[in-house]
């Protein structure tokens, strides 16, 4: 019986293609936007996971500020703070809060083993006439690559102890390419910062599109960067260093959280009490980037959902016209014998192999849409067997839901006024 | 036991304050087997006794006897399950369904009584061998013409071998030639042991049965042989019904 209904719904729906692709469109835009937007989410997160994975598991970030995704052992509060950006925003506005003693501190705990400030100094690198205003310029200890193991060299060598008072510097290869031109070897060639001429030592790999993660956060990356050692960004800058941040890479992943309980405590203290700092690992960034992808999608696809409930309401007002036109038909199956409960099941699967239908054309809709927006964002939607049974079974409810009512007008007609209807 | 004694039917309709009464006291016996026209004018109530018959409408009074079942106080379910094996309609207007083929409506009253699918094909098939249109399995009703629709009604109606074909006016839409065709073939499935009843309000079509009942504002005026008829053996026309029946 179920599938003399599928068949004979597929039969009307073939009969009426124009009007039947019009009514699934309501289902079709609505389940597409729905899956479209959740497989975006899911690229978007895996290319986020990704990157910060690529930071190591056993990494620490110490920022100045609080910036809301610290480790739950500091029990923060203040909102707001991006996974790199570094800091709350009033605090990110005001010169940072971590000192040299901070950065002892956390050379001196024992689950940290090794240790790399970044601090940030203005200024622009220049090659001549070239400029390449975008570049940051960063001093670092020598320690730097092994603190950020998503960080690789080129070529020549990064920073070395003796490198210590030296005007060299290692830049990234985006940073090499402009001010060099791609493809030229830049190494032992000299840039200008701050109007000092500084030996270039070595290049920073370019990280790949997919890869790129870095203590920078998410986004950015090394690629356009100078790297100088830090006595010699004292001497340029004449002052004490704004400490952008500290790297530290734990012992082992059981150093982990002792680590972070450590440096929590002993920095407040450093700081006289302020819980003005963030001691973040790869797994805070995480769960704040899952949580509000989360959110966020969740809210996206709840706006999007509203068109669904549109479509369903479009199904229910064709499956109307449609009893009211076939009420001789029903009539008829009622006068040879089909009872209210088998007309009811007729048009119930009718309006639901409709939605079903428009779902599963949603979902090729998604695809393609994802795909194209995907292109655009450099990002791979993720479809998954279960984004798409679920959007199945979301149509097939919609098509219950909305395909009930006129379900039931029909088994409640009278087979002789359904005869006599013209 | 005759098959269907209907004992005193009233039918009232209530339009606003209004109450018609449409039939006002009908008793009657139908026998296996028999072959019977009810005719009148329009109004006279041969519709709504029709409807009554076939367990479409229920009666506001009097009792129905179905092979000695009454059906008078059935709920809508199971007056469905009776119409499906008991009753075949043949309508005036065919009442095919376009969507389906010829062959698929012939099986649609298999369908709902849930006759397995392989087994509702080969009597559909049959069936349209037997009404004479067995190459037109595959065509759609708007392909075929009123004539081979009434026989495809027909052998729709004869699907689940009902007890009773109630046939209303079913040469209504169709030419002399057609509707002498469809009278045939009713004669020819009457001899072949089923019971059938006509509504119609052309006599001619009510002359070539064995009895015509004539309504007249709800009430039966004439219950008996045609009037017109050559003297026939009205007995001896019926070779053994209920054996033969079940060869359809």
């Amino acid at each position: 019986m179920i599938f003399e209904n599928i068949s004979m719904a597929l039969r009307s729906i073939a009969g009426n293609k124009l009007r039947t692709f019009l009514t699934m469109l309501g289902i079709i835009i609505g389940v597409g936007a729905v899956v479209a937007i959740n497989s975006l989410g899911q690229g978007l997160k895996q290319v986020v996971t990704q990157e910060v994975s690529n930071l190591g598991a056993d990494v620490l970030v110490i920022t100045s500020g609080k910036t809301g995704i610290s480790s739950s052992s500091s029990g923060s509060k203040a909102g707001g703070g991006g996974g790199g950006g570094g800091g709350g925003f009033a605090s990110s506005l005001g010169t940072s809060t971590l000192t040299e003693q901070d950065i002892t501190t956390v050379q001196n705990d024992s689950h940290v083993s090794v240790v790399a400030p970044l601090s940030l100094i203005s200024g622009i690198v220049e090659r001549g006439t070239t400029q390449d205003p975008s570049a940051l310029i960063m001093a670092t200890s020598p320690d730097f690559l092994k603190a950020d193991p998503s960080e690789k060299l080129g070529s020549g060598r990064f920073l070395t102890a003796a490198d210590n008072d030296s005007y060299v510097a290692v830049i990234g290869s985006d940073t090499s390419n402009t001010l060099f031109g791609s493809g030229t070897n830049a190494i032992g060639k000299t840039v200008t910062l701050r109007g000092h001429s500084f030996t270039v030592v070595g290049v920073l790999a370019s990280s790949q599109a997919s890869q790129g993660g870095s203590s920078f956060g998410a986004t950015s990356s090394l690629d356009d960067i100078a790297l100088i050692p830090t006595n010699t960004a004292k001497t340029l800058t004449g002052s004490t260093l704004q400490i952008y941040r500290i790297l530290a890479q734990a012992k082992s992943k059981d150093d982990v959280q002792p680590a972070v309980n450590d440096l929590t405590n002993e920095i407040k203290a450093n700081h006289g009490g302020q819980d003005d700092f963030s001691v973040l690992t790869q797994q805070d960034i995480l769960n704040t980037f899952n949580t509000i992808f989360d959110a966020l999608t969740g809210a996206i696809s709840a706006i999007a959902g509203i068109s669904l409930l549109v479509g369903g309401i479009g199904i229910m007002n064709i499956m109307l016209v449609s009893v009211t036109e076939r009420t001789r038909e029903i009539g008829l199956r009622k006068a040879l014998g089909a009872t209210s409960g088998m007309v009811l099941s007729q048009f119930l699967i009718e309006a639901v192999v409709l939605t079903v239908i428009g779902g599963m054309l949603g979902v090729a809709f998604a695809y393609g849409l994802g795909h194209a927006v995907g292109h655009f964002a450099k990002l791979t939607p993720v479809f998954t067997v279960g984004t798409i049974a679920t959007a199945t079974i979301i149509s097939a409810v919609i098509g219950i839901v909305f395909g009930i009512a006129p379900a039931i007008k029909a088994s409640r007609m009278k087979p002789i006024d359904a005869l006599r209807y013209e | 036991m005759a098959l269907i004694e209907l004992t005193d039917i009233k039918k009232r309709y209530k339009t606003g304050d209004t109450v018609t009464e449409v039939l006002k006291g009908i008793s009657l016996e139908i026998n296996e087997g028999e072959f019977i026209a009810i005719i009148g004018p329009s109004g006279s109530g041969k519709s709504t006794l029709m409807h009554i018959l076939g367990l479409l409408d229920v009666p506001s009074d009097g009792t129905y006897l179905l092979e000695g079942k009454r059906m008078d106080d059935r709920s809508d379910r199971q007056l469905a399950e009776e119409r499906r094996t008991g009753i075949g309609f043949v309508f005036q207007s065919f009442n095919l369904l376009a969507r389906l083929n010829v062959l698929q409506n012939v099986m649609l009253p298999m369908t709902y009584a849930g006759v397995p699918s392989r087994k509702r094909k080969a009597r559909a098939l049959e069936l349209l061998q037997t009404v004479g249109i067995g190459d037109h399995a595959n065509y759609r009703p708007n392909q075929i013409s009123g004539g081979q629709s009434q026989r495809v009604a027909i052998a729709r109606a004869l699907a689940n071998r009902p007890r009773l074909i109630l046939a209303d006016e079913p040469t209504g839409n169709l030419d002399t030639a057609s509707s002498d065709a469809i009278v045939d073939q009713l004669q020819t499935l009457h001899r072949a042991g089923n019971t059938i009843v006509i509504v119609t309000h052309n006599p001619e079509i009510a002359d070539h049965t064995d009895r015509i009942i004539e309504l007249r504002d709800g009430r039966i005026i004439h219950d008996g042989a045609p009037k017109a008829e050559a003297p026939k053996p009205a007995t001896a026309a019926l070779p053994a019904p209920t054996k033969q029946r079940r060869v359809l």
